[in-house]
């Protein structure tokens, strides 16, 4: 299992803060293709500027995920 | 005197008996004490931006005693802001920020520098502003002044602390340039588009003072000589079930600014491009002339906000929803001129290019309520 966070608009458009996800030894990419896979608020939430941290490191794309670990999606955000 | 008694010129002191009077709670902290305290009174901090975050970073600082202070903002108080920026009173509304801010902040602590920029962070000032700061503190409210603050930073090897704010979300890094750590662009590489604003989303009031205390927190720290573990790395915040992660930064391969070292002055279209927004589209009505129009009898007013808007606050005339007004076109007569509002300006833009289309006479509220609002009181 994957623990999935979620951060400012990402959780407000995917309607959720985090959830457990079946995704060992997938890569982030695959991660969020399964993510987008389950619906447009989803799509929504993880298209664009979509960072991505796993056990609180940022990571690329490419990145290989191993079982229990924590990953972190968040958008970039302005106000001040 | 000396010791000795030998030399009668007075011996130099470190703090007046009103300073060392002020700051005794810092002072009797061992990981601070008089050297501590005097590394602040040494220290110039820049604060751009005098608002939500500016608020709580700028009262804390001078509080501190950090011994001068340049507080950049170009913009006047409103309403609005009051709701979290606790700076502001009643009779500072429609004052600049920076000198009301300066007003406040010296009433608060006479012993220190204040100077007040009473414009925006620019191109043209940035470099002038930034190169006597110790640190600078990033307290504005959009990304094209944010890459200003970065690029500038970088090149003059200034330190420089980070945070922004989103309706319950939040985030604070501190940027140290020339240790090989992450910089701004590392993170975010290019121009984030379509993120709202404090203006257009909402946000908490308390959110911009968690925030800006964590980024004075880390100023202070930093100035201090103490630890500041938020250099090269990202606190992410989430007030609503208070959900804390500090992400680890790395520096990118490609970044223009750590790798290719380009300069403020080189990047100057990705600045403007990004605030060319700021046009009128010449469907806008300015709020003068929408108050002017507005009970004409060939004019129909059309608020496209949600129900939950629209029942708080309206202007009379007919309601549709941005969302529903595909579907409800029919009902609309095209005898008459439709004026549409919202909020801030943004949907009722949008609905009223849709209707142009549709053959429509129609015209949007620049700035929506809000400014209307403000230029009747
Ligand atoms: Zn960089």
């Amino acid at each position: 299992m994957i623990n999935v966070v979620l951060f400012a608009s990402v959780r407000e458009k995917a309607g959720c803060d985090s959830l457990e996800v079946e995704c060992a030894n997938c890569t982030i990419k695959e991660l969020k293709q399964q993510l987008m896979a389950q619906g447009e608020q989803w799509q929504q939430a993880l298209q664009g500027n979509i960072l991505a941290a796993v056990d609180q490191e940022m990571v690329v794309d490419s990145f290989i995920l191993k079982d229990h670990c924590e990953v972190a999606f968040f958008p970039p955000v302005t106000g001040g | 005197m000396t010791a000795n008694g030998k030399n009668n010129k007075p011996e130099q002191q470190a703090f007046s008996g009103s300073e060392w009077l002020r700051y005794t709670r810092h002072i009797q902290l061992p990981q601070i004490g008089a050297q501590g305290q005097q590394a602040l009174k040494q220290s110039h901090v820049v604060v751009i931006g005098c608002g939500g975050l500016g608020s709580p970073v700028l009262l804390y600082l001078a509080a501190a005693g950090i011994g001068h202070i340049t507080l950049v903002d170009g913009d006047t108080v409103d309403l609005t802001n009051l709701q979290r920026q606790i700076l502001f009173g009643m009779d500072d509304i429609a004052q600049p920020k920076a000198t009301a801010a300066k007003q406040r902040l010296s009433q608060l602590n006479p012993e220190i520098t204040l100077d007040a920029v009473n414009e925006p962070l620019s191109l043209n000032n940035a470099e002038s502003l930034i190169a006597p700061a110790d640190l600078v503190l990033d307290c504005t409210d959009n990304f094209a002044t944010r890459y200003l603050i970065n690029d500038v930073c970088a090149t003059l090897k200034k330190p420089w602390v980070f945070a922004s704010i989103h309706q319950f979300s939040g985030q604070c890094s501190l940027f140290t340039p020339g240790d090989g750590h992450a910089c701004f662009r590392c993170l975010f590489p290019e121009m984030p588009t379509g993120v709202a604003d404090c203006n257009t989303a909402g946000v908490l009031g308390v959110l911009p003072g968690m925030l800006g205390m964590f980024q004075a927190n880390e100023a202070i720290k930093f100035l201090a000589g103490l630890p500041t573990p938020l250099n090269n790395k990202l606190l992410l915040v989430e007030a609503i079930d208070l959900t804390f992660r500090q992400i680890q930064l790395t520096q990118s391969s490609d970044c223009i600014v750590c790798q290719q070292h380009k300069s403020a002055d080189e990047l100057d279209d990705f600045y403007s491009a990004a605030c060319a927004s700021n046009e009128s589209d010449p469907l806008e009505v300015s709020a003068g002339y929408f108050e002017s129009i507005k009970n004409n009898e060939e004019v129909l007013l059309l608020d496209v906000r949600t129900h939950a808007e629209r029942s708080a606050f309206h202007m009379n005339g007919i309601h549709i929803p941005l969302s529903d007004l595909e579907g409800t076109i029919s009902k609309l007569s095209k005898n008459k001129t439709i004026v549409c509002y919202c909020q801030s300006g943004t949907r009722s833009l949008k609905a009223a290019k849709q209707l142009k289309r549709l053959g429509f006479t129609c015209h949007s509220l620049k700035g929506g309520l809000a400014t209307w609002l403000k230029s009747v009181r």
